[in-house]
């Protein structure tokens, strides 16, 4: 009779452990799962931003002949950033080739200045709206993306889940940062009054 | 606005206030006092027949006492409320248009919404069943249409015993047709222990502790919801609450329009209290700052622009 006290005992014990052990394994799988979520939603940001860089660098053509060594890197950078998979595993070349094309347009902008009649070009000045509607909602799903990763690295950082993260395979993931030039947001409205 | 523009208006307003509003407002005092005269030998005729009938009541049933003189009470209040009601609209179809003039593209209305479960089907509140409007103003600032609706909402359940009224929100409701490009609907409501789902809509955790601690998101588009909710919107609806002492802000998000709710528990755009003369400008005064408080507010959030 002792004997199966203890066994029913050590079998709840057990139950509960092993109901808290997937409790922790749920919460660090739903947190990989928003974070590649929320990668994704930057990626179609990103993506959105690439599709107006050509149609910005055509019309900047005409005006801006002697940025054509600029305008070709960064449409050299932009292939290689359309090339990189939608991959969380991805995430750092990708945010490391963004922050590159950022760089690169942040020149192009500051040339724009030299250049009124560019300035006031009907087609450039739709362009630059779209652009900037753009770069909203990059900073939009940066955030999202963030807020995603943080609760990540918590998981991943912090016993017991990190345990769990480990025995899955669940690395911490790093924040989409932005350097100093990128920080000075490229808002048209500088460019165009 | 401007603070020059906030001026102006205000000068507007105390110059037609003087010329327009004050010469009639000794006319609107002689009804007030015979209103007043009315309802004191209607009430007294409303006493002695509810006195009657609540002893005669009582030798039959002592509850049936009870009944008739809360239903002595009620047609006391009705007759009372129609004598005061009348005034009070008469005075705001004479003065609301006046006052409306001062701001550019802005006009005053008593006319009911069409769509009086627009503001639960949008999320911005709970459900409710029971609907009173009064004051609603109608306008166009920098470009955007929007309308000031002033709101008693309330949620009636149960019969007889059981019956219980809670109020959902009693005071304004700003919608707004905004410029911006949203495609999501996402709803801000005063923080609540239970966090589930409203609307089919994901809970969402954005960055601000304090603005979190407030407040809860949700939304159908995470991306969507952070381009219209910045850090500065967050910081914004954070201090309105506190600025109009509201009860609880809500605000909701979908396609074009933006709503904002203010529980402020309180009449607003009043010009009439039937128990006290007019003859100054203190209810005019308060209403005016009301009414301009609504536009600092759009003004403030930034409603009307792109939401960046």
């Amino acid at each position: 009779m002792e004997n199966l006290l203890v066994l029913i005992i050590f079998l709840v014990l057990a139950l509960i452990v092993l109901m808290a052990v997937y409790g922790m394994y749920v919460s660090v799988m739903k947190a990989r799962n928003k974070t590649q979520e929320a990668f994704s939603s930057i990626d179609v940001q990103l993506k959105k931003r690439y599709d107006l860089i050509p149609n910005i660098l055509k019309i900047a053509k005409k005006f801006m002949e002697h940025e054509r060594g600029l305008m070709e890197e960064i449409v050299s950078l932009r292939s290689k950033a359309m090339g990189v998979s939608n991959d969380l595993s991805e995430s750092e070349k990708k945010f490391a080739l963004d922050k590159q094309i950022n760089a690169k347009l942040g020149q192009i902008m500051v040339a724009v200045e030299n250049y009124p009649e560019l300035k006031s070009d009907q087609t450039m000045v739709q362009a630059m709206n779209a652009f900037q509607d753009a770069e909203e909602h990059i900073a939009a799903a940066r955030r999202f993306y963030n807020s995603a990763v943080l609760e990540l690295n918590n998981k991943t950082d912090i016993f017991p889940t990190s345990i769990i993260a480990a025995m899955c395979g669940v690395r911490r993931q790093q924040f989409f940062e932005t350097d100093e030039v990128s920080r000075q947001s490229i808002d048209a409205s500088n460019y165009l009054n | 606005m401007d603070n020059d523009t906030y001026k102006k208006i205000k000068l507007d307003f105390q110059d037609k206030y003087f010329k327009v509003i004050k010469p009639k407002l000794a006319y609107y005092e002689e009804k007030r006092l015979a209103g007043q005269a009315k309802w004191k030998k209607q009430k007294n005729t409303v006493v002695l027949i509810g006195t009657i009938l609540t002893i005669g009541a009582f030798f039959i049933h002592p509850q049936l006492a009870f009944m008739a003189g809360f239903m002595a009470l009620i047609v006391g209040l009705i007759i009372r409320t129609s004598i005061a009601g009348k005034i009070n609209l008469e005075m705001k179809q004479d003065f609301m248009p006046i006052v409306c003039e001062c701001f550019e593209n802005l006009r005053w209305s008593n006319v009911r919404p069409a769509r009086t479960s627009e503001f639960y089907d949008v999320g911005l509140v709970d459900y409710y069943n029971r609907t009173s409007f009064d004051d609603i103003f109608i306008g166009n600032y920098k470009g955007v249409h929007f309308k000031i609706i002033e709101a008693d909402l309330k949620y009636e359940s149960g019969s007889g015993k059981n019956r219980s009224v809670r109020t959902i929100l009693y005071g304004i409701i700003l919608k707004i047709e905004a410029n911006s490009t949203n495609s999501s609907h996402t709803i801000i409501r005063p923080d609540s222990l239970i966090k589930g789902t409203i609307k089919n809509l994901k809970r969402t955790e954005l960055e601000d502790v304090i603005f979190e601690k407030k407040f809860d998101v949700y939304t159908n588009d995470e991306v969507e919801a952070r381009v219209v909710i910045t850090a500065a919107f967050m910081e914004r609806l954070n201090n309105i609450g506190k600025v109009f002492k509201a009860y609880s802000t809500s605000c909701a998000f979908l396609n074009n329009a933006v709503y904002v709710a203010l529980d402020t528990r309180k009449d607003m755009f009043e010009i009439f209290d039937f128990n006290k003369p007019i003859d100054g400008a203190e209810f005019f005064a308060r209403m005016f700052e009301e009414l301009l408080s609504i536009y600092k507010l759009i003004d403030y959030l930034e409603l009307g622009q792109k939401t960046t």
